[in-house]
């Protein structure tokens, strides 16, 4: 009967037979089979746990010394804990030891650290705030003998912010661009006055004012201060022995009780001392594997169960594939009817 | 709006009917013709009554905007958004009103185009409708009008095949004696053709003049749904005589929807029209169905509001204790202003609220509804394009009418079946027949010979003696002369059956389809009934004679004896009286004959699903004769007890028969009908049948259909069986037996070996449906309905029969509102069927021969029954996939997405500093992560689609909401929170000990925040790639590429310094924090250590506790 129709030549509404719109696309279908994902399990394993190892290792390569100077200075402190000493000069000095050799003097960089900084929306805020301490280091290869240790201001920020992003009004004269501007509440002096021994590094251009702006994420942070000039003593780096600190106190933290102090550092390849990432690698790695070795063992477990019951099922599907049959012949005879009923059209 | 009054009236009209209550409250008055009574005839208080137009659409074109937002914002989501816009815009933010108004505008305009071409494609059909033109007299005169401007009180005429334009009182008839056939099919499901009869004082008005002359009017009752019932009376006004009142009962009023068969032309007058019509009383209101999906979708939208709330409320809390220090409140580098100060407490209070509140708005995803919209717009185009459910005998593809029901299809638990059409193919076929035990099957007869089955059973002699030759003849003499066909002529054609020998091409018509079946089966053995002439039958014998048979009496058939017989004087003058009938009520009555035989053809036959007829013969001698006339005079003019005196004389008469066979006829079941229904009920869902049609009929279509097994007890629940014992006996004792072995039932039902044990099937008719459904006095009246729905849950298999369109509907209310809550879906092909499709979680229409009302009503439509097997278990299955993983996954990714943001306020002072930038924000949902789920939603096949169709078992697990469950949820959002606080504290702890870049120079809170986004648009994607099981080139684009997409847009994004922007914060940030190795080592940790668990879940509950599903993805 069908074929009749069909030849009358039905106009038919029939739609494209495409492969997307019938689904039948050619695709590949993974499943997440324990036997399919154990490789990966224990290459992942493999990776992790020795890249673990090897970030550790890095990680302990990195030399780290940090002074909380908040409560050694602690005059300084008081002094700025009320608002109308704010113009007061006030200067203290940290000696600390340098045990062994720190190496790769050309990163080695002071950090400065402050805590509990709130950052607002309003830049305005941000740039008022900005940290106005200045630190120098001392290093003293005797007890009489004091060598100022060269540090760089150069380099500290992006070099995008630096070249691009933060530009200076044109203008001839600095202050003249900035004039008719006042400087913001807190700072001691205008902005054209941050550094007027290099035109490089004032105005927008300063470089601890560019650090400054790029608002630390974290109320627990480090910002890069200056790195150390490798030459004359310090070409290797700085050697062991005594070194201070001689900072001008200025920026108030006791105030909101937060603590700020000196990091120095070397940085490696996967940067400073922390072993988060060495360790959690590691620790991910072993789990994997302990993963990859439980699902092995389950696998293996149930191999055996999984094939009695396969039995199970290949005795149950011969029985339906023998209903099958008979059903297969019951239909027939309706079949042989059916084409009876066709043979009359 | 007019569509809202109808409903409402609707409402109360259904409301009042099914209370019960059906005395007669109002009346209307209706002047034939538009002519006024004369005067001194009682004074009417004229109606307004409605005009003949038919309304399904929503909107008009005036009020579409307003009523459409309406609409659309009184969905919880959209309002939602609304809110969070409208804070936006007045208050100060963290984040641009852009990021939730350029979203929410787009939802509300793709949601309004498509709802709005939806209404205009109502219209449409409508105005087809209601413009399709009528016949209707006007002075005198035949007028063309359209049908939506035929009024009450007009006089229509309809010729032969056409459809009533409204319900009319039958007037008169092209036939002489007042009478017309009508086929409501389309109505009830009744194919056969029924006989109405016009009124006895205007049916001799056959002209147009003469109609126009006539002067009536008419009283009836105010419209009400029943198909069956009506009262109502008419005055004939005549010159100078008193008014004649004669009663109006159902048999003058013709039904909207029901269309003149065989008939010339009919004159009826206008008595309901438009949306009172017993068609459109029967509509319900089509209210908006909502998928258990959405239902979920919308109870997880309510736990993420909270939790929102929750967090903004902790948030704001915190903020305040967290300023309670003066130090913190004002830190020396940021003092407040003096108006600033002045603020109320509480005022700030609230506005902090309402900003953490935009801050944190993205868990409730907006573009979830877009996406799922979409998902379910563009999916429901597979299964238009599906050629597996095309037919090409009729050239009808599927339809979609609504798209949100997709995944409802996979959620199917009862299926609430029509039988005539949809079943079977509303064409009785003859089959067989079985002259004293040799099976004849006339199909083979059109090469010129009979051939005996050979594989019946228990043949004897396959050669038939001379007496057999003989006896042969006289059977099919028997079903040539032993009925109440009518022939029609050539000349009208109609859809009537037409005679498959084209050649002699004659038109049986008969209330019954059977007698049909049989008349033409016979036909082709080789005697073809002629016509009555004058009280003689003629018929055509083998040898292409004209036989001629005088007819002596016809002894009516009744459902009672289940019989009829006829009496009829030979062309020799011997007198034969033919007796067809049941078994049960044949074989008591027979004396001779080879009754061992014929009976296990018979059962064998009944079992097969076949309806069968005994056929049985007696010669009665002339005084013999002369009796049976006498005592049928005696009985037919009998005063009182008309009908019970004459049935003791057919009961008298029709004995000592002598058996001359048997035939079976079938109601050819739909291709695979059977086939479907087993494979649905291995689905786990239950299959009931709704019928109009009679109860033996109907149990045999069921038997046929494997509905009913050879090992089923058949329990019945029927008029006949109350009327001996009361409902409430039958009802306990079916209970009784029933549950004596729902014990052993549903321990061993998820075996799915049901063929070994007893399993129950439940037949009901409508009265005692109706019995059931009806309030008793008591107060108790949930009583019957808990017992009948036990009964019900324990029976494999429920035929409901003699249900009124209406019934229908209350079924399936009634199961949708028991206590498990099941999702019920019907499918049916006519009219009568409308009211169940709608009332349905999910209406299936079967795109019929005869109208396509249900096809319209419904939420889809397919050409046969047997598409509903790949509807379901395959676009069922994979859409319920799709949209689950779609919803999870939604809610998934907001959640990883803002659990960090809110995270990063407990190191910010909670001072609503966003975590990632804007452009981060406005782009997560609707770019970076949004194709790779929307692809997936459409191309996902977890397993291949033959392999669902094969296993119709599969179908189990995703049964009950499977994959939405709270348990699922919970770990979906426990998943998310999990990942948030990976991608949050890695990034903290990385960024916090140490400078990550080999220059010692340091990362600020941009940078941050762009660390964990970049982890995040990894993760979410990988997850879901994780998760695709069917891996086209497309999903494989969309995944790859959203990810490489996210990548060159930071890029971008971050690579120039962009002059519209007021900030520049995002410069270099991107592609700075990528020039640090740790940074790359952390997101590819963060990645790892996120997806891990999932994985690792993932593998073992497939290892231990594997889902059908699994099981043979793994073969």
């Amino acid at each position: 009967m069908k074929m009749k129709n069909n030849s009358q030549g039905l106009p038919s509404r029939m739609p494209d037979n495409t492969a997307f719109r019938q689904q039948r696309l050619p695709a590949w279908s993974p499943y997440l089979t324990a036997w399919a994902v154990l490789p990966g399990f224990f290459t992942t394993g493999a990776f992790f746990l020795s890249m673990g190892i090897l970030l550790i290792l890095s990680a302990k390569s990195v030399k780290e010394i940090e002074i909380t100077y908040t409560d050694i200075c602690s005059d300084c402190s008081k002094l700025r804990e009320n608002a109308s000493n704010f113009y007061k000069e006030c200067t203290c000095s940290v000696p600390f030891f340098i045990p062994e050799k720190m190496p790769n003097v050309e990163n080695c960089a002071p950090f400065q650290r402050a805590s509990n900084e709130i950052p607002i929306a309003p830049c305005g805020a941000i740039a008022n705030s900005m940290f106005n301490d200045t630190i120098l280091l001392s290093y003293y290869p005797n007890s009489t003998t004091r060598i100022n240790v060269p540090l760089l201001s150069s380099e500290i920020t992006w070099w995008t912010d630096k070249h691009v992003k933060f530009q200076n009004p044109e203008s001839r004269n600095l202050s003249s661009a900035f004039a008719g501007t006042a400087k913001p509440l807190y700072w001691t002096k205008p902005v054209y006055q941050l550094d007027q021994e290099n035109p490089e590094n004032n105005g927008f251009l300063n470089n601890d004012f560019i650090v400054w702006m790029r608002v630390a994420a974290l109320p627990t942070f480090k910002n890069l201060y200056r790195r150390i000039h490798r030459i004359g003593h310090f070409a290797d780096g700085l050697p062991a022995g005594d070194y201070s600190f001689d900072i001008s106190y200025n920026f108030p933290v006791t105030i909101f009780k937060g603590k700020k102090g000196v990091v120095l550092s070397t940085v490696t390849w996967s940067g400073g001392k922390s072993f988060f990432l060495g360790g959690a690698y590691t620790v991910t790695g072993a789990m994997t594997w302990l993963a990859a070795f439980s699902m092995t063992a389950i696998h293996l477990k149930l191999k055996k169960t999984i094939s009695f019951q396969s039995l199970k099922l290949a005795k149950v599907k011969a029985k339906v594939e023998r209903d099958k049959r008979r059903d297969v012949f019951r239909t027939s005879n309706t079949w042989v009817r059916t084409t009876g009923r066709d043979c009359r059209d | 709006m007019a569509g809202t009054i109808d409903c409402s009236f609707i409402r109360t009209l259904i409301n009042r009917y099914c209370a019960g209550e059906e005395n007669w409250v109002d009346s209307r008055t209706i002047y034939v013709g538009h002519k006024e009574p004369p005067p001194g005839a009682e004074a009417y208080i004229p109606q307004k009554y409605p005009d003949n137009r038919i309304v399904s659409s929503k909107y008009t074109f005036w009020n579409f905007i307003p009523k459409n937002l309406f609409e659309q914002f009184r969905r919880i989501a959209n309002f939602y958004f609304l809110i969070i816009f409208l804070v936006q815009l007045i208050i100060d933010t963290p984040t641009s009103p852009v990021t939730s108004g350029l979203p929410l505008f787009f939802v509300i305009a793709v949601t309004a185009i498509k709802q709005g071409y939806e209404d205009w494609l109502r219209h449409k059909a409508d105005n087809a409708m209601n413009q399709c033109p009528v016949h209707f007299i006007q002075h005198g005169k035949l007028v063309r009008k359209q049908s939506r401007n035929l009024r009450v009180g007009d006089i229509v005429m309809v010729n032969d095949g056409e459809t009533f334009p409204c319900d009319l009182i039958f007037l008169s008839s092209s036939r002489e004696d007042g009478t017309c056939y009508v086929t409501t099919a389309s109505l009830d499901g009744e194919s056969s053709h029924k006989t109405y009869y016009a009124v006895q004082e205007t049916k001799g008005f056959q002209t147009e003049e003469d109609i126009d002359s006539l002067h009536a009017t008419i009283e009836c009752e105010q419209p009400q749904p029943d198909l069956y019932k009506f009262v109502g009376r008419v005055h004939v006004y005549q010159e100078r005589n008193d008014p004649i009142v004669r009663s109006l009962g159902s048999e003058n009023l013709l039904l909207r929807g029901a269309s003149l068969k065989n008939t010339e032309k009919i004159f009826g007058v206008a008595i309901y029209t438009g949306m009172e019509t017993k068609m459109a009383l029967n509509y319900q209101s089509k209210s908006q169905k909502r998928s258990v999906v959405e239902k979920s979708m919308n109870a997880f939208l309510i736990v993420y509001l909270c939790i929102l709330i929750s967090k903004a409320l902790i948030n704001t809390v915190l903020k305040y204790v967290w300023q309670s220090d003066p130090f913190r409140d004002e830190p020396w580098f940021n003092q407040k202003t003096e108006a600033e100060r002045q603020r109320n407490l509480f005022l700030r209070a609230f506005t902090d609220f309402l900003a953490f509140m935009v801050l944190f708005n993205y868990i409730i995803p907006v573009s979830m509804y877009v996406t799922v919209e979409m998902q379910k717009f563009l999916g429901s185009y597979f299964i238009t394009w599906d050629e597996d459910m095309f037919d090409e005998e009729t050239g009808e593809g599927p339809l979609v009418n609504t798209s949100d029901l997709n995944e409802e299809l996979g959620q199917v638990e009862y299926i609430f079946t029509d039988k005539t059409g949809t079943l079977t193919e509303n064409n009785m076929e003859f089959i067989e027949c079985c002259i004293e035990g040799n099976v004849y099957v006339p199909h083979v007869i059109c090469n010129g010979q009979i051939l005996p089955d050979s594989g019946g059973i228990d043949m004897i002699d396959s050669s038939p003696g001379v007496s057999g030759k003989e006896r042969e003849e006289l059977f099919f003499r028997a079903l040539c002369l032993c009925h109440t066909v009518q022939v029609k002529d050539d000349g009208f054609v109609d859809g009537a059956k037409k005679s498959p020998d084209s050649s002699r091409s004659c038109i049986y018509i008969s209330s019954s389809p059977d007698e049909v079946a049989l008349v033409e089966g016979v036909q082709r053995l080789g005697f073809t009934y002629l016509r009555l002439k004058d009280n003689y039958m003629e018929l055509l014998n083998r040898d292409n004679d004209i036989e001629r048979y005088e007819l002596l009496e016809i002894l009516t058939f009744d459902s009672v004896r289940r019989r009829m017989s006829v009496i009829v004087r030979s062309a020799t003058g011997d007198i034969y009286l033919f007796c067809k009938g049941a078994d049960s009520s044949i074989f008591p009555r027979v004396t001779e004959g080879k009754v061992d035989q014929i009976r296990s053809r018979v059962e064998h036959n009944a079992v097969e699903g076949l309806r069968t007829l005994c056929v049985a013969y007696k010669k009665l001698s002339q005084e013999e004769y002369d009796e049976v006339c006498e005592l049928l005079h005696t009985a037919r003019v009998a005063l009182q007890e008309r009908e019970k005196k004459l049935g003791e004389a057919y009961d008298h008469i029709e004995t000592n028969l002598i058996l001359l066979g048997a035939t079976a006829v079938e109601d050819r079941l739909q291709e695979k009908a059977a086939d479907t229904i087993e494979a649905l009920q291995k689905a786990g869902i239950k299959v009931w049948v709704l019928t109009g049609d009679k109860m033996e009929t109907a149990a045999a279509t069921c038997y046929a259909c494997k509905l009913f097994r050879r090992n089923t007890q058949v329990l019945e629940l029927t008029t006949k069986k109350i009327e001996e014992q009361s409902l409430h006996d039958v009802l306990f004792e079916l209970s009784k037996t029933v549950l004596r072995h729902s014990g052993s039932m549903t321990r061993d039902s998820f075996s799915g070996l049901s063929a070994d044990m007893q399993d129950f099937g439940l037949i009901i008719d409508g009265a005692a449906l109706s019995l059931i459904m009806k309030p008793r006095q008591t107060g108790s009246s949930g009583n019957y309905r808990e017992i009948f729905l036990e009964i019900c849950r324990n029976c494999s298999a429920v035929l409901c029969c003699r249900m009124a369109p209406l019934q229908k509907a209350q079924i399936v209310k009634l199961i949708k509102l028991s206590k498990e809550h099941p999702i019920t879906l019907a499918i049916g092909d006519g009219a009568n069927d409308v009211s169940m499709i709608l009332e349905a979680h999910v209406g299936i229409g079967v795109i019929g021969k005869e109208g396509r009302q249900a096809a319209r009503n419904s939420d889809y439509a397919i050409p046969k029954f047997k598409h509903l097997k790949k509807m379901l278990l395959v676009h069922g299955h994979f859409y319920y996939i799709r949209i689950s993983e779609l919803v999870q996954y939604f809610f998934y990714k907001n959640v990883c997405f803002i659990f960090p943001q809110f995270l990063y306020q407990f190191f910010c002072g909670f001072s609503q500093q966003p975590l990632y930038d804007t452009a981060y924000l406005t782009l997560y949902n609707i770019s970076f992560t949004s194709l790779p789920i929307l692809m997936y939603s459409l191309m996902e096949q977890h397993v291949t689609s033959d392999m669902l169709k094969r296993d119709p078992s599969l179908y189990r697990d995703i049964a009950k909401n499977a994959l939405l469950r709270w348990r699922v949820f919970i770990y979906w959002t426990f998943l998310g929170v999990f990942d948030a606080l990976v991608f949050f504290f890695g990034a903290y702890l990385l960024l916090e000990n140490m400078a990550v870049t080999i220059n010692g120079q340091v990362f600020g809170n941009w940078t941050f925040g762009t660390l964990v986004f970049t982890v995040l648009v990894f993760t979410v994607t990988l997850k879901l790639a994780l998760d695709t099981h069917y891996w086209t080139w497309i999903n494989h684009f969309v995944i790859w590429g959203s990810l490489i997409f996210y990548i060159v847009f930071s890029l971008l994004w971050g690579g120039i310094i962009w002059p519209f922007l007021s900030y520049q914060r995002m410069y270099f940030v991107f592609i700075q924090m990528l020039s640090s190795g740790p940074v790359w080592m952390c997101i590819i940790l963060l990645i790892i250590i996120s997806l891990l668990p999932d994985i690792i879940k993932k593998i073992l509950c497939r290892q231990l506790w594997p889902t059908a599903t699994e099981r043979t993805q793994r073969t």
